[in-house]
């Protein structure tokens, strides 16, 4: 006989302000019954890693993929990071909030590339990176990320 | 490396209508895993395969290069004078190939500088695309484009002797 699957709760807020829970969860939620302005806020731990396991959430998961695909084809050939941030993809993706920071960070790891900005604009954390080269300010936002157990 | 994907010449050719794909060749990969080695332009043109120049912005994230005697980083005029004075270049000059002398071509467009691609030969120059590959391309005009975001046309073309061997690596 299958297990319901069991609500994540209760939420707790960590020093970024994400909700995580408070423990580690076991059950992921169904996303489909959450009404649809939730869905983004929605998150699922990985039982046996207890690390947040990006991809359960095929909303935020296909909307990022698309603007990231996007955002690489028309930043590839720019000179200015600056230029390339401007772009609507970027700024959409950046639009998508706190529930986009593991799958940033993720893309951030797997494909390095300019997701500074978009990290600093939605966690706040403008210090991450400052006075650092590219490799420096990665590996920075990547332990940031690994401490909240985000990645 | 060497001929386009059909992927990347899809791609390319929406900002660089005229890449000729029987004259210009990919030569180096893009960035990969575990190698974050990022450059711009800027940078390939100034031999410098280790960080990205551009004027520095707390968007950015990280420190790029940027000399601080520039107080911007936006004009044709600031970035000669970046060759200038970081490179030594002069000019402006034309797109001939001169023996003994090593050119580089600054694009703009809206009067924004876009693009710098560095001559490596007769008919021959080579270009940092982005983040994405190092291309050489037969033409200057290869880039041309006139959309937002295209690189324009080239502005201004400067030049310096050329120096080789060990004294070619310091400068560089």
């Amino acid at each position: 006989m299958p297990q319901p699957a069991e609500r994540i709760q209760p939420w707790s807020s960590d020093p970024i302000g994400y909700e995580f829970p408070r423990e580690g969860g076991t059950r992921i939620e169904f996303l489909h019954e959450s009404p649809p302005h939730e869905r983004v806020r929605h998150y699922a731990y990985n039982s046996t890693s207890r690390k947040p396991s990006v991809g359960l959430n095929p909303f935020i998961n296909d909307l990022f993929s698309s603007y990231a695909q996007e955002w690489r084809t028309k930043a590839e050939h720019l000179s200015s990071i600056k230029k390339m941030v401007a772009i609507s993809s970027y700024q959409q993706i950046i639009g998508l909030g706190k529930p986009a920071i593991p799958l940033i960070l993720r893309e951030l790891d797997e494909r390095p590339n300019f997701w500074f900005t978009a990290l600093r604009e939605i966690t706040g954390q403008w210090h991450i990176g400052e006075g650092q080269d590219f490799k420096g300010a990665r590996e920075a936002w990547l332990a940031w990320g690994r401490g909240l157990g985000l990645i | 490396l060497g001929l386009f994907s059909a992927e990347d010449l899809e791609n390319l050719r929406k900002y660089f209508p005229n890449l000729d794909p029987k004259n210009d060749k990919v030569t180096s990969p893009k960035t990969q895993r575990g190698n974050p080695v990022v450059y711009n332009c800027v940078a390939h043109a100034s031999h410098d395969e280790t960080q990205w120049w551009e004027y520095p912005s707390p968007e950015i994230g990280f420190t790029t290069f940027w000399p601080s005697y520039l107080n911007e980083g936006d004009s044709v005029e600031s970035w000669v004078e970046l060759f200038r004075r970081e490179g030594g270049y002069e000019g402006p000059t034309d797109d001939s190939f001169e023996k003994g002398y090593e050119k580089i071509a600054i694009y703009a467009n809206n009067k924004k500088a876009t693009h710098v691609a560095r001559q490596v030969g007769k008919n021959r120059w080579r270009s940092k695309l982005g983040f994405g590959h190092d291309i050489e391309h037969a033409r200057l005009d290869s880039l041309n484009g006139w959309g937002e975001d295209d690189y324009g046309k080239v502005e201004v073309i400067l030049k310096r002797k050329k120096i080789y061997g060990k004294r070619a690596q310091n400068r560089d």
